[in-house]
């Protein structure tokens, strides 16, 4: 499949991207181009404009200071976050939450903040022009009236796969976007997303991220993602968790717990973490909060993939990432 | 509208003019003539397209070859030197890794990128490696072995 025509713009440095974005309507901006070309050549999308911003060596790198925490600019490769000393350290879910996506050459090339916009995936929406021609009606992501994944569904119900939003939201991270005035706003990484499959995320069309923030994790702190997919590699999670737990004398100070492929975005699971919060941590609390983790989700059945064995393998994800997190912690 | 552009690729540079819409594979394909590299799904899942571009395996049907410029490109040609073939690519033919082909120039360049980073990997690793190359033959056994003979 050939691309679509386009015009290509190569910006030098930030704001340059913001004035492009600006001046130009019905543009996109491209960074590792993994999820965005694959829908350009599917028609899914074609702008008029690719913004490619890869040039701008700023954006590209991982820092870590132990006052300052973990600054990782939008455009650093996920190959690097996951093979960052630093990362696999302090931030381990993070680490391994970027070193299961995808395959090598796509984690080579693939970008944080890529993983984190990224839209939701459909078998309805991600086909070729071809195929979506071939049926009689649209579905709601591209601009129609009904979800071929539900019958009567009032709205889309694509599914959020992305590896690594569930980690950052357990280790509590921070984006920083830059909207159309230049102006930077910072927003905890669970604000980002809409919970909703339409349109995923909250950037608008000028808007961008620019950098992703965690802050140094207090003593006592691991952390875990564990992803079960029908493949090893080149393929999304059936469904992931992620945990963090604070371990200090004895008692759970602190937990991030969240899961992803459940629904319209990457899920928090407050009611998990209540669970553990203040309490000293045994077999028997791990399975309180992965019953907790049971109840919160409603996932859709998707692929060959149904709901029951989702939601059970929530319970089995969330129960053994608290584990994994826990025998580090101690 | 066309653009001049001079790639760098196996060493030599390339000057073509092409549109911003054409992907590295497509130009290395159909500009340069190197038709090395192979176009499978060309949606990023298969691995068929892998190229080396800075030292690190990525996939040339989701370059841009504007994208590419400046940069230091290997394709499965640049290997042989003087007649003389690659050692991986010698193994490769000795332990009968090679079955259709369709997914050797890929999986031999992946398995480059990885030599390069890691002289001496286990035999997980090299799984690893090369986990984002399908081998619809799927004789990955002769594979993993003849990437372990060369690293030997």
């Amino acid at each position: 499949m050939r691309l679509p025509k386009f015009e290509y713009l190569e910006p030098k440095n930030v704001k340059e991207i913001t004035s492009l974005l600006k001046k130009n309507e019905d543009a996109i901006l491209i960074a590792g181009g993994t999820d965005i070309l694959p829908k350009m050549k599917q028609r899914i999308v074609t702008p008029k404009y690719v913004i490619n911003i890869t040039k701008i060596e700023d954006l590209k790198k991982i820092e870590f200071a132990e006052k300052k925490g973990l600054t990782l600019g939008s455009l650093a490769t996920l190959d690097n976050i996951s093979k960052s000393k630093p990362v696999i350290e302090k931030f381990t879910a993070l680490a391994q939450a970027a070193g299961r996506v995808a395959s090598p050459q796509l984690r080579n090339m693939g970008t944080i903040g890529g993983n984190i916009s990224i839209e939701s995936m459909c078998m309805y929406f991600n086909q070729s022009h071809e195929w979506r021609k071939g049926r009689p009606h649209l579905c709601f992501k591209l601009g129609g009236d009904r979800c071929f994944v539900a019958k009567g569904s009032k709205d889309c119900l694509a599914l959020f796969q992305a590896d690594t939003p569930p980690a950052l939201i357990a280790l509590g991270a921070q984006v920083t976007i830059v909207g159309a005035t230049g102006k930077e706003k910072i927003i905890n990484i669970e604000d980002f997303y809409t919970q909703k499959s339409k349109k995923v995320n909250i950037l608008k069309p000028t808007d961008f991220v620019k950098q992703i923030h965690i802050p140094t994790p207090p003593k006592g702190t691991k952390s875990c993602y564990l992803k079960m997919a029908q493949r090893a590699a080149i393929d999304y999670p059936i469904a992931g968790a992620a945990a963090c737990i604070t371990v200090s004398g004895g008692k759970c100070k602190n937990a991030g717990i969240a899961v992803t492929a459940v629904g319209s975005g990457p899920l928090r699971l407050k009611e998990a973490e209540e669970v553990l919060i203040g309490n000293s941590i045994t077999d028997e609390l791990i399975e309180k909060a992965a019953d907790a983790a049971y109840e919160k989700v409603r996932p859709m059945p998707h692929f060959n993939i149904s709901a029951w064995y989702k939601r059970k393998l929530i319970r089995v994800l969330v129960k053994r990432s608290i584990k994994q997190a826990c025998s580090k912690a101690k | 509208m066309k653009q001049l552009v001079e790639l760098k690729v196996n060493g030599e540079s390339y000057e073509t003019a092409i549109d911003p819409h054409r992907t590295l594979l497509e130009v290395l394909r159909e500009n340069i003539g190197m038709t090395g590299s192979k176009e499978g799904c060309d949606l990023g899942a298969c691995g068929a397209c892998t190229v080396v571009i800075d030292g690190k395996a990525v996939l040339a049907c989701l370059t841009l070859a504007l994208e590419a410029r400046g940069k230091e490109i290997t394709t499965i040609e640049g290997l042989a030197k003087d007649g003389k073939l690659h050692p991986l690519q010698q193994n490769f033919v000795d332990h009968g890794a090679i079955q259709c082909g369709f997914c050797t120039p890929g999986v031999i360049m992946s398995a480059k990128a990885l030599l390069d980073e890691n002289p001496k990997p286990t035999q997980v690793e090299i799984k690893r490696g090369i986990s984002g190359n399908l081998c619809r033959c799927t004789g990955y056994t002769k594979i993993v072995e003849a990437i372990e003979v060369t690293a030997k």
